[in-house]
């Protein structure tokens, strides 16, 4: 009985192992395009890891690890929002990083600027759809929100996004 | 619109650092058990409030009854052990009181239900709620009234009864159950009855 229990927990782990490696690297991008900064993209990554390591003798066999993932990083990142907005008054204009100054000419740091003046979930529609290239239908499972609201949400999103960027956006 | 998006997300990610040194797997492995640590220390948190507050509020009296503090709930619900039947018991239980959490959703309530009635180990299934608990932890107290005084049916949990075919199946099963959505505790009451 023992032995058979330990070799389902190595079995477990190895398949941990091979999931930390095959997510990690997309997990960390998307948790960067969420906060801009690398470093806490980094944290909230590991964070993530360790909370499916939590749960991983109950979702290792499920089908959609990846969809789950993308969720509990989301709320990682929601819950560190707000931890930061009690703390903080939330800035319309995203603050000047090192090396990368606000009134650079170049579109992507633009549109990382003006990603940052939409609502957190409205920025995780946005990555999810448009940068992970999730289906309308798996945005919505992993925000728990419906269908419609991933459409409409994502549709405003993208008008905001390209008011802000302006006609270089537009043509590019 | 999308494809330039893409790519500019693409540019956005230019300046990734290497990941920083270190084992990722094992960082998140011991990280993840602290948590699920953590966890259960929360899950069992409430149950073991009410009986502390209500244990110390009768003085002694019910000390020989206050059972250890990982079914503190199930000291509520679980008949005093007797000369036929004790619990918990880790092993050859032929009686588990499936607990289930406060946060538990019908959904969860649901699943859980089905996948004990399909458990091969599984003889019988019912669902107590918390009303039924409540009458029964009433009967249970008869004899302590501020004890019954001091709880509501809000503080007892619902659970699952089962019956196991062989008391022998019962530590794989608890082990398949333990760790599914919404189940706080198992409780396993061995009663070595004449049919044993």
């Amino acid at each position: 009985m023992t032995p058979g229990w330990r070799r389902e927990r190595a079995a477990r782990d190895e398949e941990f192992a091979a999931f930390v490696a095959a997510a990690t690297p997309r997990l960390r991008r998307t948790a960067y395009l969420m906060c801009r900064d690398w470093h806490l993209a980094q944290d909230l990554t590991q964070l993530t890891l360790a909370k499916m390591y939590a749960s991983w003798h109950r979702i290792w066999r499920t089908a959609n690890l990846e969809a789950y993932s993308r969720r509990v990083l989301m709320n990682a990142v929601f819950d560190q929002r707000k931890r930061r907005s009690g703390t903080e008054v939330v800035l319309a204009e995203l603050p000047d990083r090192p090396g990368h100054p606000a009134q650079s000419a170049e579109l992507h740091v633009t549109l990382m600027q003006a990603l940052a003046t939409l609502p957190v979930r409205d920025q995780a529609i946005v990555v999810l759809r448009h940068w992970e290239d999730h289906s309308v239908e798996t945005v919505a499972e992993i925000l728990n929100v419906s269908s419609s609201v991933v459409k409409m949400q994502s549709m405003r999103a993208l008008g905001r996004l390209r008011e802000l960027l302006g006609e270089d956006f537009a043509r590019q | 619109m999308q494809q330039n998006l893409r790519g500019l997300f693409e540019s956005a990610l230019d300046d990734e650092p290497l990941p920083p040194p270190g084992d990722p797997v094992e960082e998140a492995m011991t990280r993840g058990r602290r948590i699920r640590r953590r966890r259960g220390l929360l899950i069992g948190g409430t149950a073991t409030a009410v009986i502390t507050a209500t244990t110390v509020a009768l003085n002694l009296a019910l000390a020989p009854a206050a059972p250890p503090p990982q079914v503190s709930m199930a000291a509520m619900l679980m008949p005093p052990a007797s000369a036929t039947c004790t619990w918990p018991v880790q092993d050859n239980a032929s009686k588990v009181a499936v607990f289930l959490t406060d946060t538990i959703t019908v959904g969860e309530i649901n699943t859980l239900g089905e996948a004990l009635w399909r458990d091969p180990a599984v003889r019988d299934v019912q669902f107590e709620s918390r009303y039924e608990a409540y009458e029964k932890f009433k009967k249970l107290w008869a004899d302590s009234p501020d004890f019954v005084a001091s709880v509501t049916v809000d503080n007892l949990p619902q659970s699952y009864r089962v019956e196991l075919a062989q008391p022998s199946g019962y530590r794989d099963f608890a082990a398949r159950v333990r760790s599914r959505p919404g189940v706080q505790d198992l409780v396993g009451e061995s009663c070595p009855g004449p049919s044993k």
